[in-house]
């Protein structure tokens, strides 16, 4: 079983931390995993998008067109302009409710509204978050990569993978202050998680990834 | 977990970079001497070491160029210190000559040439594929297939080259090179960095030494071909009588798709580490009772007419594929070989290459990667792209590889011709003689130490009348800011070259330094400067300093300096969207009436768009003189 979650966005909106540190936990419960990354380039604004792929039977480092069961999204744009890896029948998109306008003369973005009709219609489930918001309430401007790592830390620990303290651990510190602020809306993410398993019940058809064994018969 | 704080671990698995797993790999194997120059997606395996070199007493360094960086490897070899030299692929194209030349003389100790190979040019201008130099060069190509393998081949790379006295190349790609994943690891033996050469006429290539040389060489390049049959790298899976032979990362990909079932069975895999030379033995024992066999590797046929070359020698005719099923250009993808392989089986290629996502998408605009709020290139570019249209001058600006080959794009739309490092002087040159042009070069600093002194030494020696703008952000940022000779560093281990010494040394009359955040300065200098050329025919050169935004703010956050803000006042603002189209700074963006506003998160505190508004509509948030205070601390740390 390999579960395919593809992190995009913006350049600096932090997908590379938040794709590290899922990696690395996971790792450390004991299940493979493969974190393909974006540099280069795609770091100075650009457009970004990382492969993270948890499983024992995982090999190649990307995630086939049209098999991310998640993909979470830092701004919108970036997550209409790679559906084409989300699964049309058990994805599940999640999304910052963010648009960041590329500054290019006269680029034209669709209204917000339209963009979400269009990740709705792909995936199976779509949850809209205000990652930005909470992170600038919380302290941190540029922490929604924390609320999305708190969002998924919830789904794989939900998922039987043992990794929300290890996740905890990791949140960067960069400042005593910056520090709190990154648990605080890392929190927020993981208490987003809870809601939405509650809301929907735990398992549900559309999701048939999203049950309590997923990782258990690995052998752990 | 940092890097540096792995060299005590022994065991266990960790979650690496492909490249961290390279130079862990390179440690594990004994290596005493590392050098490089920067170049993606190869610099994370010296930017590793580097962090690791006082504690493990090795010696390692950025070198000027990939050229410099083979031959300071080279000699470590030579003298019996385990070494590596690491670059991007082009970068070996610099570093040609000495490759041809080690294979002939060999080495007395391990010397690793890692290439980092860019499949689907993700950030180089092709995507060239060095195993071929192994082929030209006669020297043995090792290709990992994920991050775990990389740390193990490298260290296995090392033991190798010791063993055959001879150069070994590890081809990296992007997709291995920027993947993390699981490392196991081992213990890092004492290393050994003081080294001992002792004179032989094998290291003196003068005609008739490199007659016997070469001789040496084919007798080594034999035994490497029969011990590359016995690489622990290299096996034969499963026993189907459709037999995939796969190299590198596309042994990853061959195997989950045989393991998804979605390709029916009866497959057999022979997995390569060492697509050159192909091992003969092991091939042919996977050829065992085989009816058909299709070859999956990235970009170039290298194991393709490998196989192909030792089934003809053996007479052996069999149904064979490889190219013409699984295509030659960009990186290897689960639907190319999903693809390949049931075209293979079926005889056509199937309808639906993957479970896609059908629906139809909502078109959005691009989103390229562009200059960081507070980049120094942005005034600069904004004031000569607005000089030359005022002039209505005609001229060429030949460009050059670094963050500043991003003008091309628009707005700025300044550089014509951008082929490869140290290109733009040398193509100023070339138009200067046969168009009645202005012609500009605009180079970086680490480019023009790199390869870009030999051009402008031309022009100085031919009288070409060209204007040189060396933009001088004191570091090498495209690449992730590792230093250059022009970074002021502490002179403890590093000089300070300044650029005016230089070029000033070589002869050029005409040098300015100016601050690229004051517009009419450029505009100023630059009219000068082309008068200068026209006039006196012969080369001038303006050096545009001032700090990498990116390395300034880096250090502001680390002092607490807190930067100025800046807003439009919208009583003023008349919807020209001068700021935020034509100078384009991403901070700044256009509500739906076209009125500038700034994003405070963004914004870096510049204030060089102040000097672009025609209606003086952008001003500082603060008081002016809060805002004076904080702009002279600011420049303490940004000139
Ligand atoms: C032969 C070769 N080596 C390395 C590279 C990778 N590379 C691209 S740009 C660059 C250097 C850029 O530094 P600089 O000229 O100072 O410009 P900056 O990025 O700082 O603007 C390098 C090393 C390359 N393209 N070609
Ligand atoms: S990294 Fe530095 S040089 Fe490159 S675009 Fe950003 S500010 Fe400019
Ligand atoms: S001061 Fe102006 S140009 Fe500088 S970063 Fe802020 S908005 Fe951009």
């Amino acid at each position: 079983m390999v579960l395919n979650v593809v992190v995009v966005g913006v350049g600096g909106q932090g997908v590379l931390t938040l794709s590290k540190i899922l990696g690395a936990c996971a790792i450390e419960t004991g299940v493979k995993a493969l974190v393909a990354e974006t540099h280069g380039m795609s770091q100075r604004g650009g457009s970004v998008i990382v492969h993270v792929r948890v499983g024992n039977d995982v090999c190649a480092p990307t995630v086939p067109l049209g098999e991310a069961h998640v993909m979470v999204a830092l701004e919108m744009l970036e997550g209409v302009r790679y559906l084409n890896y989300v699964n049309p029948e058990f994805s599940l998109s999640i999304v910052n409710d963010k648009v960041l306008r590329p500054s290019i003369p006269g680029a034209k973005v669709p209204e917000k509204e339209t963009m979400l009709k269009t990740i709705k219609s792909h995936s199976a489930l779509t949850v809209v978050v205000s990652a930005s918001e909470e992170a600038i309430k919380l302290g941190n401007p540029a922490g929604a990569n924390m609320f999305m790592l708190g969002f998924l830390a919830g789904l794989l620990e939900f998922m039987g993978l043992p990794m929300q303290g290890c996740c905890t651990n990791r949140v960067p510190h960069p400042s005593a202050d910056l520090g709190k602020a990154n648990a605080a809306i890392f929190e927020r993410g993981l208490m987003e998680a809870s809601a939405l398993l509650e809301r929907i019940g735990g398992e549900v058809t559309e999701l048939p990834w999203l049950r309590k064994d997923f990782f258990k018969n690995l052998g752990f | 977990m940092k890097f540096e704080d792995t060299t005590t671990l022994k065991e266990g698995s960790i979650l690496m970079l492909g490249n961290e797993a390279i130079a862990r790999g390179a440690l594990e194997g004994g290596m005493g001497l590392a050098a490089a120059y920067p170049g993606t997606p190869s610099s994370e395996i010296v930017e590793s070491l580097l962090k690791v070199k006082d504690k493990l007493g090795i010696y390692v360094e950025w070198s000027v160029n990939e050229k410099v960086a083979f031959e300071v490897s080279y000699a470590a070899a030579i003298s019996g210190v385990k070494s590596l030299v690491a670059m991007k692929h082009v970068g070996l194209n610099v570093a040609a000559d000495p490759l041809m030349s080690s294979a002939y003389t060999g080495v007395r100790e391990s010397f690793v040439i890692v290439t980092a190979d860019d499949p689907s040019m993700w950030s180089s201008q092709n995507e060239q594929d060095n195993r071929l130099y192994g082929v030209h060069a006669y020297i043995p190509v090792f290709e990992p297939s994920d991050p775990g393998e990389a740390k193990e081949l490298c260290k296995f790379a090392f033991e190798f080259s010791s063993k055959v006295k001879h150069p070994v190349i590890l081809r990296t790609t992007t997709r291995l090179s920027h993947t993390r994943g699981p490392v196991t690891l081992g213990t890092i033996p004492r290393l050994t960095t003081r080294g001992e050469f002792t004179r032989k006429k094998e290291y003196v290539l003068t005609p008739s030494n490199a007659r016997k040389d070469r001789e040496a060489m084919l007798t080594r390049w034999k035994r490497i071909m029969d011990e590359v049959n016995a690489v622990p790298f290299n096996r034969i899976e499963g026993d189907g009588k459709n037999l995939v032979i796969a190299s590198g990362i596309a042994y990853a990909y061959v195997k989950e798709i045989v393991a998804s079932g979605k390709v029916g069975d009866g497959w057999r895999i022979l997995k390569l580490s060492t697509p050159y030379p192909v091992p003969r033995k092991l091939l042919l024992k996977a050829m065992e009772g085989v009816e058909k066999v299709l070859i999956v590797e990235e970009l170039e046929p290298v194991v393709e007419k490998g196989v192909k070359a030792i089934l003809y020698e053996e007479g052996i005719t069999v149904e064979l594929h490889g190219k013409d099923l699984i295509g030659l250009p960009y990186e290897m993808s689960h639907e190319r070989v999903y693809s390949a392989l049931k075209s293979f089986t079926e005889g056509r290629r199937p309808r639906v290459l993957a479970t896609r996502n059908t629906k139809e998408s909502l078109p959005v605009p691009p989103r390229p990667p562009t200059f960081c709020p507070g980049c120094p290139y942005r005034p600069l570019f904004y004031a000569i792209r607005r000089y030359l249209n005022r002039k209505k001058l005609s001229y060429v600006a030949a460009g050059d590889i670094g963050c500043y080959a991003l003008a091309h794009n628009p707005p700025y739309n300044l550089q014509d011709v951008i082929i490869n490092m140290g290109g733009s002087i040398g193509t100023a040159n070339g138009f200067a003689h046969v168009l009645d042009s202005v012609i500009l070069a605009i180079i970086g600093d680490s480019t023009f130490f790199h390869t870009g002194i030999p051009p402008l030494v031309n022009a100085v020696w031919h009288r070409t009348p060209i204007v040189v703008i060396i933009l001088d952000n004191e570091i090498t940022a495209m690449t992730g800011h590792q230093p250059s000779p022009a970074t002021r560093g502490t002179g403890a281990t590093e000089n300070y070259i300044p650029l005016e010494s230089v070029v000033k040394g070589l002869g050029v009359n005409f040098v300015e330094v100016i601050d690229p955040f004051d517009v009419t300065q450029v505009e100023n200098t630059l009219s000068r400067a082309i008068e200068y050329t026209s006039k006196q025919r012969e080369p001038a050169v303006i050096i545009a300093r001032r700090k990498c935004a990116l390395s300034a703010l880096r250090s502001l956050r680390r002092a607490g300096i807190k930067l100025p803000l800046f807003k439009v006042d919208l009583s003023k603002c008349i919807k020209c969207g001068t700021c935020y189209n034509a100078f384009a700074c991403p901070a700044i963006y256009p509500d739906k009436e076209g009125h500038a506003h700034i994003d405070p998160g963004l914004c870096a505190g510049c204030g060089t768009c102040t000097q672009v508004c025609p209606v003086n509509a952008i001003v500082p948030v603060d008081h002016s003189d809060t805002y004076k205070l904080q702009k002279g601390l600011i420049e303490k740390f940004w000139r």
